[in-house]
């Protein structure tokens, strides 16, 4: 399997404070990379340098093998159209309805007509299930769902790489399956690649291909689920007993 | 309940917020009456406590520990045990305290972010003037009817209310000056006056600060609400131009809207100094009419609308810029709508002297 997102040395601040302090990271194409650590320690941060939104001191972040650190805005449009993002808020458009915010991607990247829209729109809504919840506003939608709405809005255009920041923060235990098995789904059926954070144990043993876990800026540990388990760095095992 | 004759200091049966802070008042008289350098407190009473009452034993242990007494806890539950330590504030990380900037440091950072903000603004500028001319060529990126939408919003819905402050501002304007204009018998300059002032100053300058104090502040407000809740970064992950999308629409219906509502605000305003000149003055709607038609020259619509255009790009400008400014919580959505329209009615003052003086 090729690698389809390849981060080297990164090194980012905020405000001078050092926040990711050289991490490297390789995602293999068509695989569910999860990325673990603590509260506070940077897994928002790497997912929005790896989508172009902050930019960092140094390093290198290559996705589909081309250089995006200092890529020119056209270029990177390009990338950015094969890459949805979940933001760990949220982050619907307030303004429009459900079904409107789904259909943002639809309407400005492609050239479908209003009815194939709609019905893609109401695909997507169904995969996440809240077909109900079409003409209703963001406003009206509690924590959990306003997550699975973007989710259907970040896999609006069939993205080859997904970007989950928390896809099951705040959501019920079988709530939480379901959107396992639709990441699945999508890996196996669409070839996505997934970039998940997520802290939910049960789901990561569930989805995770290839797990890093990141703590004081950087990689302590890189490998699957299994080997995460039998690991016996202090951090890591912490994180899995119960 | 002090006792100081064998050094030690019985607690009350409860130590909570309530009573804490005059318990430690107690303790502190009591540490200073003695004169021993052992001291017991007593916990043998004492059922309840909470994490204020455990705060003020740390105190106690804080101030002992200056005045080198000792302080031995005794009679201590197993039950406040547990208080104590879940509440224990002795063994806490120190902070990182943020060094304090000298004078100097703190006159050059201000300076440098003060330069920023200058930069950033005339980038923003630089953008904003780049996709509007693009935007209107190439459609794509643009959220679909939203102009229209804005027009209404921006154009519009603000029409009853610059009608009737125009109109008040027109009828008052004529009422004063031709108190004085009469004692010449200067009546009919009345007409002058209204018809010049209104349309090279009035009409723009009040559209334009309603316009900033009604839309400016939408816009700063709403941005600045995106930008917060990361609408704005997740219109950039969907590779969509913030600037196009959310931007454009709102500055097409601005420019649109304020020449139109200038000429509204300046027709309104002459027709409340014609009700003064015809009803209070009896200038005659003839006299008037004529009067004003030798009076306004092409200059003077010129100035009203190009000062409309300026004015609408510096309250929209100001108000994108003041918007996607915004950092970290729901406050700075308030703090910066009203710097936004604090700073756009300034401009647009200062503009307006700019351009009377060019056009004079
Ligand atoms: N906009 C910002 N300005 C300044 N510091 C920030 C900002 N965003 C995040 N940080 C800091 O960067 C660090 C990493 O934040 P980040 O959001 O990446 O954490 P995270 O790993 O996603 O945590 P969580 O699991 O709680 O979402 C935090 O210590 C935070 O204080
Ligand atoms: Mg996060």
């Amino acid at each position: 399997m090729s690698s389809i997102i390849e981060v080297k040395d990164l090194i980012t601040e905020y405000n001078g404070e050092r926040i990711l302090d050289g991490v490297s990271v390789d995602v293999k194409k068509g695989s569910i990379f999860v990325i673990l650590g603590g509260s506070g320690c940077g897994k928002t941060t790497l997912l929005k340098h790896i989508i172009g939104l902050l930019f960092p001191v140094s390093g290198s972040i290559k996705v589909f093998g081309q250089e995006i650190v200092g890529m020119e805005e056209k270029k990177f449009e390009e990338i950015l159209e094969n890459c949805g993002m979940l933001f760990q808020e949220g982050a619907l458009l307030n303004s429009l309805s459900v079904g409107e915010n789904i259909a943002i991607p639809l309407r400005q990247h492609t050239d479908l007509d209003e009815e194939i829209i709609q019905r893609v729109v109401r695909t997507k809504l169904h995969l996440v299930e809240l077909d109900y919840a079409l003409n209703l506003s963001p406003s009206e939608l509690s924590g959990g769902m306003k997550k699975r709405v973007a989710l259907a809005r970040a896999i609006a255009l069939d993205p080859k790489i997904l970007f989950c920041d928390e896809p099951s923060a705040g959501l019920d235990p079988v709530t939480t399956r379901e959107i396992d098995k639709l990441l699945m789904k999508l890996r196996d059926q669409l070839d996505m690649t997934i970039i998940a954070v997520t802290h939910v144990v049960d789901s990561v043993r569930r989805i995770a291909d290839e797990i890093i876990f990141l703590d004081d800026g950087k990689v302590m540990f890189t490998g699957s689920f299994d080997k995460a388990e039998k690991s016996d760095i202090p951090q890591i095992k912490k994180f899995f007993i119960d | 309940m002090a006792n100081s004759n064998n050094k030690k200091f019985v607690l009350p049966a409860e130590l909570v917020r309530e009573n804490s802070q005059s318990t430690l008042k107690e303790i502190e008289q009591f540490l200073h009456s003695i004169d021993s350098s052992n001291v017991e407190i007593d916990f043998g009473s004492l059922e309840n406590i909470d994490s204020a009452g455990v705060a003020v034993i740390d105190q106690v242990y804080e101030l002992s520990e200056e005045s080198n007494i000792k302080i031995n806890l005794i009679n201590v539950s197993k039950k406040i045990d547990i208080s104590l330590s879940t509440f224990s504030s002795r063994n806490l990380k120190p902070i990182k305290e943020k060094p304090k900037p000298k004078l100097f440091e703190f006159l050059g950072e201000s300076g440098f972010r003060f330069w920023e903000h200058v930069k950033s603004f005339v980038y923003l500028c630089a953008d904003i003037f780049y996709w509007g001319i693009g935007g209107l060529f190439n459609k794509k990126g643009q959220r679909k009817g939203e102009f229209t939408n804005q027009s209404n919003l921006i154009g519009v819905n603000a029409i009853p209310i610059i009608a009737l402050i125009s109109f008040l501002i027109g009828f008052i304007l004529t009422l004063q000056s031709a108190q004085q204009l009469r004692q010449f018998g200067a009546d009919i300059f009345v007409v002058d006056l209204i018809a010049i002032s209104m349309t090279r100053e009035m009409a723009p300058l009040m559209t334009a600060i309603i316009l900033a104090g009604r839309s400016g502040s939408s816009i700063a407000s709403e941005l600045a609400t995106m930008k917060i809740s990361e609408e704005i970064d997740a219109l950039k992950t969907m590779a969509l131009n913030p600037i196009k999308y959310v931007v454009l629409p709102k500055l097409y219906a601005m420019t649109i809207a304020t020449p139109l509502l200038t000429i509204l605000a300046d027709a309104v305003g002459i027709l409340g100094g014609f009700v003064v000149g015809v009803l209070f003055l009896k200038i005659g709607a003839a006299a008037f009419l004529n009067r004003m038609a030798s009076v306004m020259v092409l200059k003077d619509i010129i100035t009203m609308i190009v000062k409309s255009f300026v004015f609408s790009w510096i309250i929209t400008v100001v108000g994108i810029y003041f918007g996607l400014e915004a950092k970290g919580g729901a406050d700075s959505v308030g703090k910066n709508t009203t710097a936004s329209v604090v700073t756009a009615i300034f401009m647009v003052i200062v503009a307006d002297s700019i351009l009377g003086l060019l056009f004079y």
